[in-house]
């Protein structure tokens, strides 16, 4: 009797596991982004410096065989070539999805934790600057990626992740670089402390996108493991030709002279194409934004003050069509230490496909 | 026991098919119609490749899947299920049309991917209603885009488009 039932059972969720229609067959696809920077560096002591680099090449091979079950990965090449200490090769997404249903998935391989807006998607013509906001960059540290799981779905407008994977490594926690340095990057990771992040997200308001993220972790170290928790929100409206970002985050440490990070970016852009029933965008922004990756710190005084940074930012971007984007800005950065003061210059070309 | 097998026919829900969800949405949205029968469309190769030069994106098939609708006014009405593809996996969705050509709804009858759902909001997708073949489709203009899912607005735009402009040149063979 048990037998007969656990036979009817296989057979349900074989039928469903392999249930194919008109509207699907298997098929592997290609697709990629990348991004041409000229950056110019203009501080108000010392020389300039200019660059000019190709700063991100990816290559997204995915493959479906089921409906449910596929595989999907990201191999990145940065800043063109790779030698000891420099460039970067990278394998920043490799994973097995197995799509139950809208409310539930779950996927197992090299993934990304999902911590505020670009972490997940960042292909150039989806934000609006040549490079990513520095808070993308100092406070989360994209593209962050580990070999871990994840449970993911949507249901009633709800758009949700929780995802286990590889820790950070505490001895490499900084004032100057917060949690960036302690990615493990998927290299042979030490498993014994995991990560655990959790996101919410709301979308059913056309145009917006507000969220939400608690990230936790013992980050594993040769003295003492240091607890860390990130906690940030974020937000995105496009419609009506407005575009506009905010992201806030806070990063608290249980580490010998770290105790926080702190950081947010504001920015508002707007399609002034739509005035002249051009074709494609042409959309000028404005970013403020302030950041410290030694937002609190005991016995070291000064790294408060030297790793506090303002900027202001005003730039262009114009897309001719939704997958290319052309940009241009230019910011006033602000260290509070010392009052320095830098400029910078930048230019840029993107695509995704 | 009973329990476990219970729970496990309800959590993978076997049964329909995208057609009859299709025909359910058909008709929640065109109340009071008789029986409708499904017909496919084999799209010839020059007005197949006039179309995708046009709207910039290739159809699924070679072929559409339709259904024709009389209704009570008189009027017939026309609904076509099609696929696009996400970043990685296809979108089904379906359109359905007045006889003039002009979008009554469009509604996503299957997604399958982690990213790029939002294009299943209905307030988003209602931003087709009234559009025929010379409107324009692009992101940004007419058709608002979604904060996290780029590439699946532009894939069923561009796929709603496409059909669209070939319900225009193919009506009087349906």
């Amino acid at each position: 009797m048990i037998f007969n039932r656990l036979m009817i059972l296989f057979f349900i969720i074989n039928l469903n596991l392999f249930a194919q229609d008109d509207f699907f067959t298997p098929v592997s696809t290609i697709g990629g982004y990348g991004e041409l920077h000229f950056n110019k560096i203009i501080p108000n002591k010392g020389s300039n410096s200019e660059s000019l680099d190709f700063h991100r090449f990816v290559l997204l091979f995915s493959h479906s065989w089921t409906e449910k079950l596929s595989f999907k990965s990201e191999i990145e090449i940065e800043h063109n070539y790779v030698k000891s200490n420099q460039g970067e090769l990278e394998l920043e997404q490799a994973y097995i999805d197995y799509h139950h249903a809208d409310w539930i998935g779950i996927q197992a391989g090299v993934l990304l934790p999902s911590v505020g807006l670009l972490n997940e998607i960042h292909e150039p013509p989806t934000f609006l600057s040549v490079e990513r906001p520095d808070y993308s960059n100092k406070i989360i540290p994209t593209t962050w990626y580990g070999n871990g799981i994840a449970l993911y779905g949507n249901y009633s407008g709800f758009d949700y992740k929780f995802v286990a994977m590889e820790g950070l490594n505490g001895d490499k926690i900084s004032t100057s670089s917060g949690i960036r340095d302690a990615r493990q990057k998927g290299y042979k990771s030490n498993a014994k402390n995991l990560l655990y992040n959790f996101r919410v997200n709301y979308i059913n308001l056309t145009g917006l996108l507000i969220g939400t993220s608690y990230s936790i972790n013992n980050a594993f170290s040769l003295t003492k493991k240091v607890k860390v928790n990130i906690a940030e929100i974020h937000s995105r409206y496009q419609n009506y030709g407005f575009y506009s970002s905010f992201e806030l985050g806070k990063i608290t440490y249980d580490h010998k002279n770290l105790k926080s990070s702190f950081g947010y970016y504001f920015e508002l852009g707007y399609d002034v194409f739509r005035f002249v029933k051009a074709e494609g965008e042409l959309i000028p922004f404005i970013r403020f934004s302030q950041f410290n990756t030694a937002d609190k710190v005991s016995n070291l005084p000064d790294e408060e003050r030297k790793y506090n940074n303002s900027q202001i930012l005003l730039g262009a971007m114009y897309k001719p069509l939704p997958e290319i984007a052309v940009k241009f800005d230019y910011s006033l950065s602000k260290v509070e230490l010392g009052n320095q003061k830098t400029k910078y210059l930048n230019l840029g070309i993107g695509y995704m496909f | 026991m009973n329990f476990i097998l219970l729970f496990f026919v309800l959590f993978f829900q076997i049964g329909t098919t995208l057609y009859d969800q299709a025909e359910e949405s058909i008709r929640k949205n065109i109340p009071n119609i008789s029986e409708i029968k499904r017909n496919s469309y084999k799209i010839d190769p020059k007005t197949k490749s006039e179309i995708e030069k046009f709207a910039g994106q290739k159809f699924f098939k070679d072929e559409v899947v339709y259904w024709k609708i009389p209704t009570n006014s008189k009027q017939i009405k026309y609904a076509f299920i099609d696929n696009v593809y996400g970043k990685a996996l296809p979108i089904t969705f379906l359109v359905i049309l007045s006889e003039e050509g002009k979008i009554e709804k469009v509604e996503i009858i299957k997604y399958r991917e982690q990213y790029g759902s939002g294009v299943k909001n209905e307030n988003w997708l209602s931003q087709f209603i009234s559009f025929n073949s010379f409107s324009d489709f692009s992101i940004g203009k007419d058709v608002q885009g979604i904060s996290g899912a780029t590439i699946s607005a532009n894939s069923i735009s561009r796929g709603v488009n496409k059909i669209v402009k070939l319900f225009e040149k193919i009506k009087s063979e349906l």
